[in-house]
C-alpha cells in the first residue's frame, strides 16, 4: 500500500518526467520543422513549366505547414506545460509532422519510419492514453489518404476502407508493446518513490540513533564525571551525618530551637546521600547479585523508610498484599531503593489528605506490584519522557530516578509501566518474574 | 515555461477546444492541399493510332520508329525533380525488358543562354549510364512534346513493332514518387506481352514540358 509521502514523491517524479518530454518535443517539433525545410530545399527546391520555375510546393509546405502543425503545441509547452492537453496535443502535432515530413521526401517508405519513432517517443510520457490520441491521427491520416489519394498508401488508385485498418494493425501492434512499457515505467516510478521513502525513514532513524549516541556519549561522560564527585562526597556526608548525630546526643530539652536545625540538617544530609547514590547507581551500574527474595517483605520496608515523609504530607499509605510470599530473583538492596524511590515519588506527587496503595499480587509465574497514588497525575507528554535520563518535574529532582527504577527493574528481567491522567493519579506497575522452583529448593 | 496549470474552467476548456480544432481542422485542410498537388495528375495528351510521320527525318532531334522493334518513348523534362523518379523506375523496368529500344525526349527551352547545362543534367547522365543502347533527343521547343501529345514530364509512350501505340502514361504514383503503381505495373505487361491498346492512359505526375494559359496554378486540381 503507497503511502501519502510516497504517493507524493511519485506524483512529483511523474510530473517532471511529463516536464522534461515536453520540453524534448518543443526542441523536437522545431528540429523536425527546419530538417522538414532543408529536406524539401535539398530535394525539390524548384518546380517547372516549361523552362520558368517557381519555388517547389514542398519547400512552401514544409516552411508554412510544418509551421502551422508545431505553432499550437509550441504555444501550450510554454503556456500550459505537462498538462494531459498540451501532450494530447503535442501527440496530434508529432504524428501529423510525421506525415508531412513523408510528404516532402515524397512519399518513400523509408520515411515512415518516423511514424513508429514518434509513437515511441511519445511512451517517454509514460502515459498511454497518449499513444492512443497519435494512433487515431495515424489511422485517420491513412483513412483519409485512403479515400482521396489511395495511390499514397495502398499503390492503387482504388481500395476498400479495410487497407486502412491492415496498416492500423501494425501500429497497433507496436502501441501494444508501448502501452505496457508506459504501464511499467509508471510502476517503477511508483516503486522507486516507495524505495525512496524506506530510504528516508531509515535516515530519519539513524540521525535519531546518531543523535541519542552523541547524547548518550556526553550523558555518560558528565555521569562519569558527577559520579566521581558523588563517590568523594560520601565520605564528608558521613562526617556531617556523624556530627549531626553527635550533636542531637549532646542537646538538652530547653535547645528546641537547635534540635529542629539539626534535624533539618540530618534531613538535608540524607537527601545528598540519596542524590549521590542515584548519580552513582546511574554512571556506574552493576549487575544485581540475586537470592530468593519475598517482595512483600521488600515491599513492606520500603513502605517504613516513606512513613515518615508520608505522615509529613498527611498522606495515608495503604498495602494490600494477600496472603503467603511472593517470592523473586533478586538484589534486596537494589529493589528496596528501587520501590522506596517509587513511594517517595507518589507521596510528593500526592496532595495532603491524599492516598497511597501497594498491591502486589501473584499471577502465572509474575509477581506484580502497583503504587497507585491519587495525586496530580501526568499529561501523555509526561510520561513519553518520565523514564528519560535528566527529565524531572520536581523542583529539587536531578531525573535520574526513575531512570535507575526501570534500570533495576528491567536488570531484574521485570518491566514497569505507568498509567496515568491528569487530575487523576498515576499508577507505576511493576512486573517481575517469580523465583523459579528449583531456586526455592535451595532456601 | 509557467507553472503547470490544468485546463479546468469551462471557459478556458471551450477556448481551447475551439483553438484545437481550428488548428487541427487547418492542419488537415493544408495537408490535403499539400497531398493534392502531388497526387494530381499533369495534361495527357489523346492515343495516337500510329507513330507521326516525321516531316524531318535527318534532323538530330527526329524522332524516328524503329521497324521490327519495340520502341519505348520517353518526354522528359531534365530540370523538373519528379525526373527523378520516372527515369529509376524506367531504368528498372527496361534493364528487366531489353528487348525493347528506348528513346529519351529531353526538353530544352529555345532563346535560354545555359542550354548545354539542360542538355547535361543528372538525369539525362543517368540514361547515358544505364540504359545501354538509349538513343538522346533534345526537343528544343517542346516540338516533339507538342507532336506525341506529351505535355507532362513523365510521359511514357510505347510503339509496337508496325508503329502502333500500345502504352501512353506515367509509371510513377505520385510526384517523384518510386513506389509501385498501376502505369509501372502496366508499361512491365506491355513489354512483356506486347498487347495493347490499353483501355485509359495511365496517371502522369511531373512539371508541364510546355507553358501554355491553362497550365496556370490554379489552385489544388490544376498543374502548375
Amino acid at each position: 500500500m503507497t503511502t501519502p509521502r510516497a504517493e507524493a514523491i511519485f506524483r512529483s517524479d511523474l510530473q517532471k518526467v511529463i516536464l522534461r518530454t515536453d520540453r524534448m518535443f518543443f526542441w523536437l517539433l522545431i528540429g523536425q520543422w527546419l530538417f522538414g525545410i532543408a529536406i524539401a530545399l535539398v530535394w525539390s527546391p524548384r518546380t517547372w513549366i516549361a523552362q520558368y520555375w517557381s519555388i517547389h510546393q514542398h519547400v512552401i509546405a514544409a516552411a508554412v505547414l510544418g509551421a502551422l502543425i508545431m505553432a499550437y503545441p509550441l504555444y501550450l509547452i510554454i503556456r500550459r506545460p505537462s498538462t494531459p492537453y498540451t501532450r494530447h496535443v503535442i501527440a496530434v502535432g508529432q504524428m501529423l509532422q510525421s506525415a508531412l515530413l513523408v510528404h516532402v521526401t515524397g512519399g518513400r517508405i523509408e520515411t515512415h519510419f518516423h511514424v513508429f519513432g514518434s509513437l515511441a517517443l511519445l511512451a517517454f510520457y509514460r502515459d498511454w492514453p497518449v499513444l492512443i490520441t497519435a494512433s487515431a491521427v495515424v489511422y485517420l491520416d491513412h483513412l483519409a489518404l485512403g479515400i482521396w489519394f489511395p495511390l499514397s498508401v495502398y499503390g492503387v488508385p482504388a481500395a476498400t476502407i479495410w487497407r486502412s485498418v491492415e496498416h492500423a494493425f501494425w501500429v497497433v501492434f507496436e502501441v501494444v508493446f508501448l502501452v505496457m512499457a508506459c504501464r511499467k515505467g509508471v510502476e517503477e516510478l511508483r516503486a522507486l518513490a516507495e524505495r525512496q521513502v524506506q530510504v528516508e525513514e531509515a535516515k530519519e532513524a539513524l540521525e535519531a540513533v546518531q543523535a541519542q549516541v552523541v547524547a548518550s556519549e556526553r550523558l555518560a561522560a558528565i555521569g562519569q564525571l558527577a559520579a566521581g564527585i558523588s563517590h568523594d562526597l560520601r565520605t564528608p556526608l558521613a562526617t556531617m551525618n556523624n556530627i549531626a548525630y553527635f550533636l542531637k546526643t549532646k542537646l538538652q530539652p530547653q535547645d528546641q530551637e537547635l534540635a529542629d536545625q539539626v534535624v533539618l540538617l540530618t534531613r538535608e544530609i540524607e537527601r545528598m546521600k540519596a542524590i549521590a547514590n542515584d548519580i552513582l547507581d546511574f554512571a556506574r551500574p552493576r549487575p544485581p547479585v540475586r537470592t530468593p527474595l519475598d517482595m512483600t517483605r521488600v515491599l513492606q520496608e520500603a513502605v517504613e523508610m516513606v512513613t515518615a515523609d508520608a505522615a509529613g504530607h498527611r498522606v495515608r499509605l495503604t498495602t494490600r498484599f494477600g496472603s503467603g510470599q511472593a517470592m523473586v530473583l533478586g538484589e534486596h538492596t537494589q529493589l528496596l531503593r528501587a520501590f522506596a524511590n517509587l513511594l517517595r515519588n507518589a507521596v510528593q506527587a500526592t496532595p495532603a489528605d491524599g492516598q497511597i496503595i501497594v498491591t502486589c499480587a501473584r499471577d502465572e509465574g509474575r509477581i506484580t506490584t502497583a503504587v497507585q497514588d491519587t495525586g496530580m497525575g501526568m499529561d501523555a507528554e509526561t510520561q513519553a519522557k518520565l523514564f528519560q535520563p535528566l527529565f524531572t518535574t520536581k523542583a529539587q529532582g536531578i531525573g535520574l530516578g526513575l531512570v535507575n527504577v526501570k534500570r533495576i527493574v528491567e536488570a531484574h528481567e521485570g518491566t514497569i509501566h505507568v498509567t496515568s491522567e491528569p487530575g487523576h493519579g498515576s499508577t507505576f506497575t511493576v512486573g517481575l518474574p517469580s523465583a523459579p522452583k528449583e531456586a526455592m529448593s535451595h532456601v | 515555461m509557467t507553472p503547470a496549470v490544468a485546463v479546468t474552467s469551462p471557459r478556458r476548456l471551450w477556448r481551447h477546444g475551439v483553438i484545437g480544432t481550428m488548428w487541427l481542422v487547418g492542419c488537415f485542410a493544408a495537408t490535403y492541399l499539400a497531398m493534392a498537388y502531388d497526387y494530381t495528375p499533369g495534361r495527357v495528351g489523346q492515343r495516337l493510332t500510329l507513330w507521326p510521320t516525321e516531316t524531318e527525318s535527318s534532323s538530330p532531334a527526329a524522332l524516328i520508329h524503329h521497324p521490327d522493334q519495340t520502341t519505348v518513348l520517353a518526354f522528359l523534362h531534365p530540370r523538373c525533380v519528379c525526373t527523378r523518379a520516372t527515369v529509376q523506375q524506367l531504368v528498372r523496368t527496361l534493364a528487366a525488358h531489353p528487348g525493347a529500344v528506348a528513346i529519351a525526349s529531353v526538353f530544352v527551352p529555345l532563346d535560354v543562354s545555359d542550354q548545354p547545362a539542360w542538355e547535361e543534367s543528372d538525369y539525362v547522365k543517368t540514361i547515358r549510364t544505364e540504359v545501354p543502347g538509349a538513343r538522346m533527343v533534345f526537343d528544343r521547343g517542346g516540338v516533339q512534346a507538342q507532336r506525341f501529345g506529351a505535355f507532362t514530364s513523365g510521359t511514357i509512350l510505347v510503339y509496337d513493332r508496325q508503329g502502333r501505340e500500345i502504352f501512353r502514361g506515367g509509371i510513377t504514383d505520385r510526384r517523384g514518387g518510386e513506389r509501385e503503381n498501376p502505369g509501372l505495373q502496366q508499361l512491365a505487361l506491355t513489354l512483356t506481352e506486347g498487347r495493347g491498346p490499353q483501355a485509359e492512359p495511365t496517371p502522369v505526375f511531373g512539371c508541364p514540358i510546355t507553358a501554355s494559359d491553362d497550365e496556370l496554378w490554379q489552385g489544388p486540381g490544376a498543374t502548375p
